[in-house]
């Protein structure tokens, strides 16, 4: 018997934000200088499509005020600004998780959200202030949602990414 | 010979293409022992069945036994389905290439902040969870 396990699922607006949660043109504000009280500074405004990291345990019990989130590309664009990802064997080098900076998401046809084959950036991480993400969910409606077992193997992949080590001598492989 | 085929809940595709399970009885059995069965028994050309030609391929399957079997592939992506890749073609290719990509932003613009103050942060420490 078939089971039905889809990827994502469409939630309102008002909804309590949980990991997995894809926030469209989040504002990233970066200044660019040292700031000072009482100083008018230029700062660059930069929107990135992202997904929240922050456990959603944490995002409800309100134990965190800034959220972790990752940017996430369409796989199309991605491979367009490095050959190997736009190439078979790095697409397979993706989804079998070898890349262990990026994240493989799986196509959306939701209707209103039909995405393609999408890539989470692990690399860029950013700290954004839970009241803002609050604000923006509400004023913004209807939003999408990764669901599990797929959040959770996002979770992993981003965890696996931040505890990998390097060892520099290696014990010698088995012939 | 009695042709099973899976039913509606099996499949999920409307055009899914499959190859008729073999019976328990026939072309299974012929082919397996065809030294020892008599030369009268004739067996038919079958044409060639391509099992599971679709290329969009949710469903691993395995029609070799009498009871096919179909499961879910754990395979998270969709691509279009392909020759089987090594691991040792990946990380071959993965050496001669540079694995980071630098993407642009959705957007960006300028902007003038005033800024009101500027503070250190304090930690706001969360009591240890009781573990029961």
């Amino acid at each position: 018997m078939t089971v039905e396990y889809p990827w994502y699922q469409v939630l309102d607006g008002h909804a309590n934000l949980e990991q997995g949660d894809f926030v469209r043109e989040c504002p990233i504000i970066v200044p660019r200088r040292e700031l000072e009280p009482e100083a008018r500074v230029a700062a660059h405004v930069i929107n990135y499509n992202v997904v929240i990291m922050s456990q959603s345990c944490d995002l409800e019990q309100k134990k965190l005020d800034l959220v972790l989130v990752c940017p996430i590309y369409p796989l199309d664009e991605f491979g367009s600004k490095n050959a190997f990802y736009q190439s078979k064997k790095g697409k397979e080098a993706l989804r079998r998780g070898y890349s262990p900076a990026y994240c493989l998401l799986n196509e959306c046809d939701i209707d209103g959200f039909e995405r393609g084959l999408s890539v989470v950036d692990f690399l860029n991480v950013y700290g954004v202030s839970f009241d803002l993400l609050i604000d923006l969910a509400k004023t913004r409606g209807a939003r999408l949602r990764l669901l599990p077992p797929y959040r959770e193997h996002l979770s992993q992949a981003f965890a696996r990414f931040f505890m990998r080590v390097g060892l520099p001598v290696d014990i010698p492989a088995f012939a | 010979m009695m042709e099973q085929q899976p039913t509606s809940p099996d499949v999920t595709l409307l055009d899914y293409q499959y190859a008729p399970a073999r019976s328990a009885m026939g072309e299974a059995e012929v082919e397996a022992f065809p030294h020892v069965l008599p030369g009268w028994i004739e067996r038919k050309q079958s044409p060639v069945h391509i099992p599971y030609r679709n290329r969009w391929r949710p469903i691993e399957s395995d029609s070799s036994s009498v009871e096919p079997r179909f499961e879910l592939r754990t395979d998270t992506s969709v691509v279009e389905d392909t020759e089987e890749i090594s691991d040792e073609q990946i990380m071959a290719a993965m050496v001669s290439h540079e694995l980071v990509v630098r993407m642009p932003p959705v957007s960006q613009f300028t902007v003038q902040l005033e800024i009101r103050s500027v503070r250190n942060a304090v930690p706001n420490p969360l009591s240890p969870e009781v573990i029961p």
